[in-house]
């Protein structure tokens, strides 16, 4: 590895850098109660509160999405996707999700669902 | 094209497949989609290093088409399609920069390649999750673009070794 190397590699520490410090301060939804913003297909499928426990199943075309959301967590329970990586991708907890890698999102690519939890004041 | 290059693509559209289906099972981050060793761009680095461009496209085609057959799917060859054009676009650009060496070229290839890949997923995820998740994938590529870069790299020593003593 040579200095024009360790130049790119700096340059591109810095904008990653620089991206996740903008991503989590501008960013950021705010509420007072923890809510839960479920994306199908980019646009706004529905706005739960995370206060009471629900199931939410996103049924269409073949695609199958179960969200379980509870004051603790939110996960997406289940799926058909074919990586199931939204499953592996766990659950978030409100109170330390900032110490996850994905943030306060679970992304199914398949079947084009996001989850995005929007952690509250209280 | 004769008989030896295509031998010369067969091997190297294969040696890319395989790489790239042995790499599913490597689990470094498993669920986090675009997080993975990308080792499979070995065989596009040795094309950039020592074939043409036009070569170095055809062969991204077939692993993209191929490994869509038989892995994927359609929507996954889209993915990797996004990812392949940027990255190798990008890395024919940055071999062009004086003093850039092999492992500067894989590591701009490895954040290209998950550039082109998030643009993709722009369709499905919203925009403010995105430019986080751009920045770990970021991280990710740096580390991963360097380990490709330096296998890259040795293999390539020991082909020439090779090729030149026998």
């Amino acid at each position: 590895m040579n200095k024009r190397d360790m130049q790119i590699i700096v340059l591109f520490l810095a904008i990653a850098i620089i991206g996740i410090v903008t991503s989590r301060t501008m960013f950021k939804s705010d509420g007072i109660d923890t809510y839960v913003n479920i994306y199908v297909e980019g646009k706004v499928y529905k706005q739960v509160s995370a206060v009471k426990s629900q199931t939410i199943v996103i049924e269409r075309n073949n695609m199958y999405n179960e969200i379980k959301v509870s004051p603790q967590s939110v996960m997406m329970y289940d799926s058909n996707c074919d990586n199931k990586n939204c499953i592996h991708q766990g659950e978030i907890i409100p109170d330390s999700m900032s110490m996850r890698i994905m943030d306060g999102w679970i992304v199914c690519l398949p079947n084009q669902v996001s989850i995005e939890v929007v952690r509250g004041e209280n | 094209m004769n008989a030896k290059t295509i031998t010369r693509f067969g091997i190297l559209t294969t040696i890319a497949l395989v790489l790239g289906y042995v790499e599913r099972f490597i689990p470094i981050a498993t669920g986090l989609p675009g997080i993975k060793l990308g080792i499979a761009n070995t065989v596009l680095l040795y094309a950039i290093y020592l074939m043409d461009s036009k070569s170095t496209f055809l062969l991204m085609l077939l692993k993209v088409i191929l490994s869509g057959i038989l892995f994927s799917g359609l929507a996954g060859a889209i993915y990797s399609f996004a990812g392949g054009l940027f990255s190798l676009i990008m890395m024919l650009l940055t071999k062009r920069i004086k003093g850039v060496s092999i492992i500067g070229v894989s590591v701009v290839g490895a954040i290209f390649h998950n550039l082109g890949q998030l643009i993709v997923a722009s369709a499905v995820v919203q925009t403010k999750g995105l430019l986080f998740y751009f920045a770990v994938l970021t991280l990710s590529a740096i580390i991963t673009g360097i380990i490709t870069g330096m296998t890259a790299k040795y293999v390539f020593k020991g082909l020439v070794y090779n090729v030149i003593i026998n």
